[in-house]
């Protein structure tokens, strides 16, 4: 009963006072909202909107279940009072608006996308604890959510972990059709949650790739079709220190990265009482913040709604535009990237040292040794969306993709640990700090972009979105008009000499647009 | 003394409530255990013994619900010897036992909104908490079911002076009891289409004396330093028909009627269109009283006005030496 009262209690007041109302409106049943806990509302909360459950979740994980006083996740509505600390003067910030703790708010944002969170970290910081968490979530049992979770070990085998066929049938079947398959109850799972994934054999694992792929199981030619779901992983060390390599595609399956911070050694109190009480907070998950199947395919479509601005989108452009480009990878100007010289197996220093003609400190392009795939751009409007949601905003703001960006980008985007960037002062921390990198990634991306004032003079955005209006209806003299209007354009960007990849993709835009334009003259000609 | 109903419910889960109240002061240290035992005594005992009158099965749901409610309310200082106001332990003691029958049926529905209604009432600036809980304790008996009993109390609040939910309060009156919402108004024979339609209309229409017409109503707010809201001489604006007072870099929106006034917070985007003339023609301003309708109001006086604005029903003004807001009402159709 105690434990019940501690444990079980939820915000009474909303999640997120500052979210600005639409419309002033007083409602007579506010009446009745107030210091104590409204308990038949909170049995039956009809109308309870499906962003504030989410945030209801939030923070009864992180104030009732989870010890994560890391707030990583910073949001500011006025300038924040920030601190140096230490030898290596550090900052510390304090944020002004509400902000997060990744270690909870991200598996969330999984969950309501359905998507695929990694946890790494050492062992006994709450990983697995966190991931059955999200299953009970769901509406699981905490006895179900276990039971069906995988374990990697290095014996593993596709039979442990999608089923097996009926050893009668073996014996007795004329045809493939004949076997029947005891499927394993974890693929019927909307929450699928495999622990130390990095510990399951090779040819284990490209089994699982198929189901976290394509969402079916395949075994003797049987097909099990596995219902849209969540994925947890867990992982002790994320650089391959697992018993087995993770195969690569696997790894690039994986959404978003979470790290499992620390405990603070000042919250030893929570534990104290836990011990005491023979508390365990999963197994005393609120009702209230358990959501059905139906509301979890409504909150991705309410978080598939929140709007990207163009202006968002056209600095998420810029951003992985910087990424691809590699200058002395090919002749041919659409081959110039990294995934040339990738697939032609070339040494990658040789590449680099080649790379002599730009400011390699100042290119961001630099400091990777890849660009971002379309799958992680994808992820990325994905969780800039869910986080929009969960903060109770129709729109992304920039800000929502900045604080989602390094942990979608945190196996995605690989660093080149011998760019110069990395060797200037003050910048060596980054190579082991995967987040404080990419977040600083973006920001002097967002800098540049700033510098060069797209925002207001941006002319290959300008014909592009001529372009989209359509075609019908314009005359020859225009079209002729456009075409000298990109040459112009191109032969302006190639007095600057220098290639960037913003640059070498508004080239290759440019270069689209003028064929399309090109084709559609000779259409009108033959008119 | 408790009563032996009480003492058996508190001695057969001795052991829950005291793994209760232990975890809440864990959450609350502030949480006193003499303080929690007084409140216990003298607020929860009324309502405990009433309950045993009435439903003796209903006790253990009751002190249960009363139990925690009350671990909350002493972990705010809400309740109990120390805490800053008396509503909540007035409430329990005096009107919590007159709605047994209701608490007894659904104490989970009803104590944590009875208690948030109370508290409402309690810390809005000029609303009336007593007139609410003798007009609630007196039209009880006539009261079908919980869900009436809520909507009674909703309504009754608006009456009470919670102006801001005067729209959706009168709404409310559409879904309850014809007889029970003309008692709450005061007017048993009336007909309660046509005193709604009006009370739609008109703000300032009382039912039970429909003759006030064109009036001066009094005054909103005062100096901070006294206990009002204004740090510096308050200036009236409109945007629309909603009423607002900007007060140095604050602003409100003034919701009121003929029953109460309350102050909102405003947002510098509420004042975007602001305008700050007296809609109606008929009414004139001067420092020392105000002519319209046939009629002239004397004022007090107090300076020379500093601003004035008005919608379809009231007029607003400041004048230079009070921190005040007066407010006129106007004659409103029949």
């Amino acid at each position: 009963m105690a434990i019940k009262g501690l444990f079980k209690r939820l915000s009474a007041s909303p999640t997120n006072p500052g979210k600005p109302a639409a419309a002033r409106a007083f409602d007579v049943a506010d009446l009745y909202r107030g210091p104590v806990a409204d308990r038949q509302a909170a049995v039956d909360p009809q109308g309870l909107p499906l962003d504030e459950k989410l945030r209801q979740a939030y923070f009864w994980i992180v104030n009732t279940a989870i010890i994560s006083p890391h707030y990583d996740i910073e949001y500011n509505d006025a300038p924040p009072a920030t601190f140096t600390l230490g030898d290596s003067k550090s900052q510390l910030t304090l944020p002004t608006a509400q902000s997060y703790s990744s270690f909870v708010l991200l598996p969330l944002l999984t969950f309501a996308t359905r998507r695929k969170c990694l946890f790494i970290g050492g062992p006994g910081r709450g990983k697995t604890a966190s991931a059955i968490l999200m299953g009970v979530l769901a509406g699981y049992s905490v006895r179900d959510v276990k039971r069906a979770m995988q374990h990697g070990q290095p014996q593993m085998t596709i039979a442990d972990l999608l089923g097996n066929p009926l050893p009668s049938d073996l014996v007795n079947a004329k045809s493939m059709d004949d076997i029947r398959i005891a499927w394993r109850k974890w693929l019927s799972q909307r929450v699928k949650i495999i622990d130390e994934y990095n510990r399951i054999p090779t040819r284990t694992q490209s089994a699982l790739l198929t189901v976290m792929g394509d969402n079916y199981a395949e075994l003797l030619d049987h097909i099990y079709e596995c219902p849209e779901s969540a994925w947890y992983f867990t992982a002790n060390d994320d650089q391959g220190g697992g018993t087995y390599q993770v195969i690569e595609a696997l790894r690039d399956r994986i959404d978003v990265v979470v790290q499992a911070l620390a405990f603070n050694s000042r919250f030893l109190h929570e534990l104290l009482l836990r011990v005491e009480e023979n508390a365990r907070p999963e197994e005393l998950v609120p009702r209230q913040v358990i959501f059905t199947e139906t509301e979890i395919d409504q909150l991705g479509e309410e978080i598939r709604a929140v709007a990207l601005p163009p202006e968002v989108r056209r600095r998420l452009e810029f951003f992985s535009s910087q990424f691809e480009f590699c200058e002395v990878a090919a002749h041919q100007f659409e081959y110039k990237t990294k995934d040339t010289v990738r697939l032609s197996g070339v040494d990658w220093l040789t590449v680099t040292g080649q790379d002599t003609g730009r400011d390699r400190l100042k290119d961001l392009g630099c400091q990777t040794k890849n660009g971002l795939s379309v799958r992680a751009l994808m992820t990325l409007i994905h969780y800039a969306k869910a986080m929009a949601y969960f903060r109770g905003s129709p729109l992304v703001g920039l800000d929502d993709v900045r604080q989602v960006l390094p942990f979608v980008l945190h196996d995605k985007l690989t660093p080149d640990p011998d760019a110069p960037f990395f060797e200037a002062p003050g910048n060596a921390p980054l190579r082991a700090d995967r987040i404080g990198w990419l977040r600083r990634l973006f920001d002097e991306s967002a800098a540049e972009y700033d510098r060069l004032n797209l925002d207001r003079e941006d002319p290959v955005a300008r014909l592009s979105e001529q372009f989209q209006l359509g075609l019908t209806g314009i005359t020859e003299s225009e079209v002729r008009s456009r075409l000298s209007r990109i040459e112009t354009l191109i032969a302006e960007l190639a007095r600057g000499k220098k290639l960037y990849g913003h640059l070498y993709d508004d080239v290759l835009v440019l270069k689209y647009l003028h064929h399309r334009y090109t084709n559609y003259l000779r259409w009108v000609a033959t008119q | 003394m408790l009563s032996e109903a009480f003492v058996s419910v508190l001695s057969a889960r001795r052991a829950d409530y005291n793994a209760q109240f232990l975890a809440a002061r864990r959450a609350a240290p502030e949480l006193d255990e003499e303080s929690f035992k007084v409140f216990l005594a003298t607020s929860v005992e009324p309502l405990v013994s009433a309950v045993a009158a009435l439903d003796p099965t209903a006790v253990v749901e009751v002190v249960d619900t009363a139990y925690s409610v009350g671990l909350e309310l002493l972990s705010q200082r809400l309740a109990g010897p120390r805490a800053h106001s008396r509503a909540l332990d007035n409430g329990f003691q005096q009107l919590f036992p007159l709605l047994a029958r209701f608490i007894a049926r659904a104490p989970e529905a009803v104590l944590p909104r009875l208690c948030n209604a109370l508290h409402q009432l309690a810390t809005v600036p000029g609303v009336r908490p007593d007139e609410w809980c003798s007009a609630l304790a007196r039209l009880a008996p006539a009261v079908q079911s919980v869900e009436e009993l809520l909507g009674l109390g909703q309504v009754l609040a608006w009456l009470a002076g919670l102006a801001h939910y005067r729209s959706s309060a009168l709404a409310l009156c559409r879904s309850l009891p014809s007889p029970l919402v003309l008692n709450a108004l005061g007017v048993p024979g009336a007909a309660l289409q046509a005193t709604l339609l009006r009370l739609e209309q008109d703000p300032w229409f009382v039912p039970s004396a429909p003759g006030l017409g064109f009036r001066l109503v009094g005054s909103v707010g005062s100096f901070r330093g006294f206990g009002g809201a204004f740090l510096a001489p308050p200036q009236v604006t409109r945007v629309g028909q909603e009423l607002f007072v900007v007060s140095g870099d604050d602003a409100w929106l003034l919701a009121l009627d003929a029953f109460g006034c309350t102050l909102h917070r405003a947002r510098p985007e509420d004042l975007v269109g602001a305008s700050f003339d007296v809609q109606n023609g008929n009414v004139a301003l001067e420092p020392t009283r105000v002519m319209g309708f046939g009629k002239t109001l004397p004022l007090r006086d107090t300076g020379p006005l500093t601003s004035a604005v008005g919608n379809a029903n009231t007029v607003l003004f400041t004048t230079a030496h009070s921190y005040a807001v007066a407010v006129v009402a106007l004659e409103g159709s029949p």
